[in-house]
């Protein structure tokens, strides 16, 4: 329990950081830092642990965004019962395309299907214009409402205002609580098999199957929720700013650059890669050649990850 | 002809090979025996290059090789037949062969074609099957055609035995003492104790990457303590 | 809707197909030696585009003269970057993945590199011969035949030196069975690096002669790389035959869709016949076959 208890002490660091410097800028950074954190852990989780290397898991994250959003505008859905029904939407299509990946063992294979299906998300949505207006964007999401809580008041979500980064924390916090109590349970145990040898996993009556798709669904519920929050957040959604492929390029530079199948490790390059990127946007047009640059160095001196170069190949 | 001493071989974290010892002298046969996992084949793969020792020298006629890449050691005398045969499923016999001489001159590649189908007639026969779709025996005659090929000083085998029955491993044993009789140096690494002490002059046995035990063929068998330690008879 | 309409729609799937199959072999190639995914394989195409924009506009090169040169610059580049990252990566641990990264950095940074020098406008390519082909009311321009046969020669020379060459045989034999490749003497080394010259080759081709059709621009590679990755997958990844089958089934779907639905559907149709495919048949249509 020790290690679980060096978590919260960071989570709870983290959370005292606003209070120290209430920079809105900052503040908007870190938030974004938490949101990638738990989308990145939430891939991590399909291919560091499941071993199914996908590269569709934007179609999740915009698919909860879009689905939440489009519910508040259209049926007045409340944003809070919208976290969950996108997160479900998401998680109900990841079960649709993780059953014909299942039967794939080539990990490209796996890769490119996911990577489809994102990309019909992505045109689907585009060329839906009566209910999406496509590319135009769709504008005036609502705002997450006020929430009244006993000890603190009322919690009233301005503009990407301090609220919505100790939601996505909660959020965050929530989904590593779920992820660590999972990777240490059977069913993580029954992963850690699988990744090794799936043959023998089958061998020991491990229903490999099943738990790839319990494992794809959650995480694309994971996602779902993740973009849910997203919508919610920034107000304004344009296919390709939530299902477009640099999202999932992010997504897997944070988790590699962090280390793969490690339980920080994804979070550890998500806040190192949003950094990076918020912080070079003082280099202007070089911000993306330097982005590039960095990522082929960070690769070659680590190629297992910074976790695993710090505490050495064991962690998993 | 090959000296090896104080050979380290690690996979990753876990050391394999510990400290390993052994030579092998200009048209001997030499047996290296051991139980399965003891690191016999990683001793194999080491010498032609495909793993590097972390410690330890590899010398091979003067020369030391241990960190030279495998192409380099092929162009050097030494050929591996790998355990398994590994042969590419999707070449024929005769594409086997050529690519066993892919640094030779064209001249010599049809001289070796020649010596291959005269000692492996049925290679003759198979010459534009796949190699895939041939049945063991006549793969694991492929593989050492294919090593041949190469025209090397030095052959290694790696369980060639594995997996054949019993008929054709008489008739793969008769071959390696024919090539063994044209002046090629043979290291032979085999499970099948009984069988390698009657080719071979000499053996060494390995047990958990080290050296147990080594000496004259005659005498391992001859000694009741070694036949029921390590060779299993 | 009039015949000479259908033919000339199922000539442009053509085209595109033909353009799919000379990406998609490339991947396949890198994949059947390498085992990885070459994500920079787009920006080796968006370079052939700009090769020729320069050569042909700033050079005033006859196409002859610069389509050439393009692509060797291209092959040259891919050379680079397997010698500089890829090779460094090899055998590594994370090697599975690493390279996925690695060449999605590579893909940012050319892209960025050529918008930076040449600018982020859509830059025009004259067509290198005029005019078309005109049959029984059907209009062919004589640069998508020119396409089409240019695809069909190289392929088919790639097919070729595979076969028989010496050369081709090494790689065949890295693909099918590294470790045998080393003991039978073939430095695969040299082999990976031959490949990333020439899959770069052809992806350069392909953005070569594609080029005067649709303008350059830096992020030219990236949609269609996504397209012969699909190719790849749907026609089985490593086989040549299969990039060639799944490039012209999928230009031919795309232009079927174009006709009978709306051109803002023909990916969507794209993206399901691959999940069709795989679905139906996991290994692709013509299996992970070797060649």
């Amino acid at each position: 329990m020790r290690e679980a208890h060096v978590y919260l002490g960071v989570a709870i660091l983290v959370a005292l950081v606003p209070l120290v410097g209430p920079d809105p800028y900052t503040v908007h950074v870190l938030t974004l830092c938490l949101l990638y954190a738990a989308l990145s852990s939430s891939w991590n989780l399909v291919s560091g642990y499941a071993g199914l290397f996908s590269f569709g898991h934007q179609a999740f994250f915009g698919l909860g965004a879009y689905v939440s959003a489009l519910l508040a505008m259209k049926a007045g859905v409340a944003p809070w019962l919208g976290l969950v029904i996108g997160g479900g939407a998401a998680g109900a299509a990841g079960l649709l395309i993780a059953l014909p990946c299942l039967g794939l063992r080539a990990p490209p294979y796996v890769a490119i299907a996911t990577l489809g299906f994102a990309e019909i998300c992505r045109f689907i949505t585009m060329n839906l214009v009566g209910l999406t207006r496509g590319e135009l964007g769709l504008g005036g999401i609502p705002e997450m409402p006020a929430v009244h809580l006993p000890l603190f008041g009322t919690l009233s979500f301005g503009a990407r205002g301090l609220p919505y980064f100790y939601l996505i924390l909660v959020i965050y916090v929530g989904v590593m609580a779920v992820l660590y109590r999972l990777v240490r349970s059977p069913l993580g145990l029954a992963l850690k098999a699988v990744r090794d040898s799936q043959d023998a996993a089958e061998s020991l009556g491990v229903n490999v199957k099943r738990t790839k798709l319990i494992v794809f669904g959650l995480s694309s519920v994971i996602a779902g929720v993740t973009g849910a929050f997203y919508a919610h957040y920034v107000l304004i959604l344009t296919p390709s700013s939530v299902f477009s492929v640099p999202i999932m390029v992010e997504i897997v530079a944070m988790t590699l650059i962090g280390g793969l199948g490690t339980f920080v490790g994804p979070s550890v390059g998500a806040f190192a890669v949003t950094l990076l990127l918020e912080y070079l946007r003082v280099l202007g047009d070089y911000r993306l050649l330097i982005y590039g640059t960095l990522l082929i160095v960070l690769i070659l001196l680590m190629p297992a990850g910074v976790v695993r170069r710090i505490l050495g190949q064991r962690v998993s | 002809m090959l000296e090896v001493s104080g050979l380290d071989v690690s996979h990753g974290d876990v050391q394999v090979i510990w400290d390993l010892s052994f030579s092998v002298g200009e048209g001997e046969i030499v047996a290296l025996l051991g139980a399965n996992g003891a690191g016999k084949s990683t001793t194999l793969k080491t010498i032609s290059g495909l793993i590097h020792p972390s410690d330890g020298t590899i010398v091979f006629n003067g020369a030391a090789i241990e960190h030279l890449p495998p192409y380099e050691i092929v162009g050097l005398g030494i050929a591996q037949v790998p355990e398994g045969r590994r042969l590419w499923p999707g070449m024929t016999v005769l594409e086997t062969l050529l690519l066993g001489a892919y640094q030779s001159e064209t001249r010599e590649r049809t001289a070796g074609l020649d010596r291959a189908f005269s000692l492996f007639p049925v290679l003759a026969e198979r010459r534009r099957q796949l190699a895939g779709t041939l049945s063991g025996g006549e793969q694991q005659m492929l593989a050492i055609a294919r090593a041949l090929m190469a025209r090397p000083r030095l052959l290694m085998l790696d369980e060639p035995s594995l997996g054949l029955a019993p008929k054709v491993v008489d008739r793969i044993f008769e071959v390696v003492l024919d090539v063994s009789r044209a002046g090629v140096t043979i290291l032979l690494v085999e499970q099948n104790a009984h069988l390698a002490l009657q080719v071979a002059r000499r053996a060494y046995i390995v047990e958990t990457g080290r050296l147990a035990v080594s000496g004259a063929s005659a005498d391992l068998l001859a000694n009741v303590d070694v036949r029921r330690a390590y060779l299993g008879l | 809707m009039t015949g000479a309409l259908i033919v000339e729609q199922l000539f442009n799937g053509l085209v595109s197909g033909a353009i799919y199959a000379l990406m998609a072999s490339g991947l396949s190639l890198i994949w059947g030696t390498l085992k990885m995914l070459n994500f920079a394989h787009g920006e080796f195409y968006m370079l052939g585009g700009y090769g020729v924009y320069l050569g042909l506009t700033l050079g005033g090169l006859s196409p002859l003269v610069a389509v050439p040169l393009a692509v060797l610059g291209a092959a040259l580049v891919g050379m680079l970057v397997e010698r500089l990252i890829i090779h460094r990566l090899l055998d590594k641990p994370g090697w599975d993945e690493s390279p996925v990264i690695a060449t999605l950095g590579v893909s940012i940074l050319l892209q960025n590199l050529v918008l930076h020098i040449l600018g982020e406008r859509f830059q025009n390519v004259p067509y290198y011969v005029e005019g078309g082909l005109s049959v029984y009311g059907m209009r062919m321009a004589w640069q998508r035949v020119l396409i089409v046969a240019a695809a069909i020669v190289v392929v088919a020379a790639t097919v070729a030196v595979l076969k028989s060459t010496r050369w081709g045989m090494a790689v065949r034999a890295t693909a099918q069975d590294r470790d045998s490749a080393m003991l039978a003497g073939i430095n695969v080394y040299a082999v990976y690096l031959w490949t990333f010259g020439v899959t770069a080759a052809l992806a350069a081709l392909a953005g070569a002669m594609l080029s005067p059709i649709y303008s350059v621009n830096p992020w030219m590679g990236t949609a269609l790389l996504l397209k012969a990755f699909i190719v790849c997958v749907v026609g089985g990844l490593g086989s040549l035959g299969g990039a060639i089958l799944g490039g012209i089934l999928l230009g031919t779907a795309e232009s079927l869709t174009v006709l009978l639905w709306a051109s803002e559907w023909k990916d969507v149709v794209a993206f399901l016949i691959l999940i069709l495919v795989l679905w139906f048949r996991p290994a692709g249509l013509m299996g992970s076959r070797q060649w």
